[in-house]
């Protein structure tokens, strides 16, 4: 739905090369109930860690990734971060600059200044009778296989624990001093929720979503 | 509610916003076969690489 969506591909096939990996080879879901529960009650945001979208340079380094799967509105938001982040520290080449490392990380924090005032004002909002229907009002809703979606409370609240997953992210990528390449974090990065769909052959995620803390211990103890 | 956000966006959906649409591929985004396909057009191009990763057949999950 995502990237069949209009805006989403005009900005990708604009601004980007695109790619997509299938961590379990062969694997194809052919049991649609997940996919449904979840465009049901989780369609603007869902923090999976079975999903990872990175932004690389045509070196392979990650300047940027994003776990879970999240509506067009939401994604086109993403993305445009990582225009911001491209046109903070890259010339137009795509070489990092010098003062590309800190462009970066300034463009992280001001991020998580923004997104975390966003992300209380939907906290609050969600304590207030029929607060999710205030945090939903300007998200569009859209179809897929044939089912409408309709927005609820599991709506808002997964779209409230993306908005925290997001914070958590940016403050993350404002510590990191230099970029990891692919291989680095392809199979160990922060996710927001552990819902995952293995196969034979797909390789686990690692790291853990709630606290830095853990993923600071896990990622010691690798 | 998204428009706080949506400020800091500004300046990168303007540069988005001037760069001509794909009209080739205007049904969804134009995906290369391979990463490294990806990375090598992505240096001839000089641009940045959009890498999704998920456990599934993007061609059959409907994405």
């Amino acid at each position: 739905m995502t990237f069949s969506d209009k805006k989403v591909a005009e900005l990708v096939n604009a601004n980007f090369v695109a790619a997509w990996y299938n961590r379990g080879p062969g694997f194809h879901n052919e049991d649609y109930s997940t996919e449904q529960w979840i465009f049901t009650s989780a369609m603007e945001a869902y923090t999976t860690k079975n999903i990872c979208t990175f932004f690389l340079t045509p070196e392979g380094k990650v300047f940027h990734y994003v776990a879970g799967y999240y509506s067009p509105d939401v994604f086109l938001t993403y993305v445009q971060v990582a225009l911001q982040l491209r046109s903070a520290a890259f010339d137009e080449k795509m070489q990092l600059k010098a003062s590309g490392p800190e462009a970066l990380r300034n463009v992280h924090a001001d991020v998580v200044k923004i997104i975390g005032k966003t992300e209380k004002v939907i906290a609050d909002t969600l304590k207030e009778k029929d607060g999710w229907k205030k945090v939903l009002a300007d998200y569009q809703t859209y179809g897929y296989r044939n089912v409408s979606h309709k927005h609820t409370q599991a709506c808002a609240n997964n779209l409230h624990e993306g908005y925290r997953y997001l914070t958590r992210l940016h403050k993350h990528w404002g510590e990191v001093k230099e970029l990891p390449t692919l291989e680095d974090v392809q199979y160990k990065y922060l996710w927001g929720n552990p819902f995952t769909e293995e196969s034979p052959g797909a390789k686990p995620i690692g790291w853990e979503g709630g606290n830095m803390e853990n993923v600071r211990r896990k990622c010691a103890c690798d | 509610m998204r428009t706080a956000f949506a400020c800091l966006l500004i300046a990168s959906a303007a540069q988005a916003q001037d760069a001509k649409p794909w009209a080739l591929y205007d049904r969804g985004v134009r995906w290369e076969k391979s990463l490294d396909d990806a990375l090598a057009r992505a240096a001839k191009e000089g641009k940045p690489v959009l890498f999704h990763q998920l456990a599934g057949d993007m061609d059959k999950e409907g994405c």
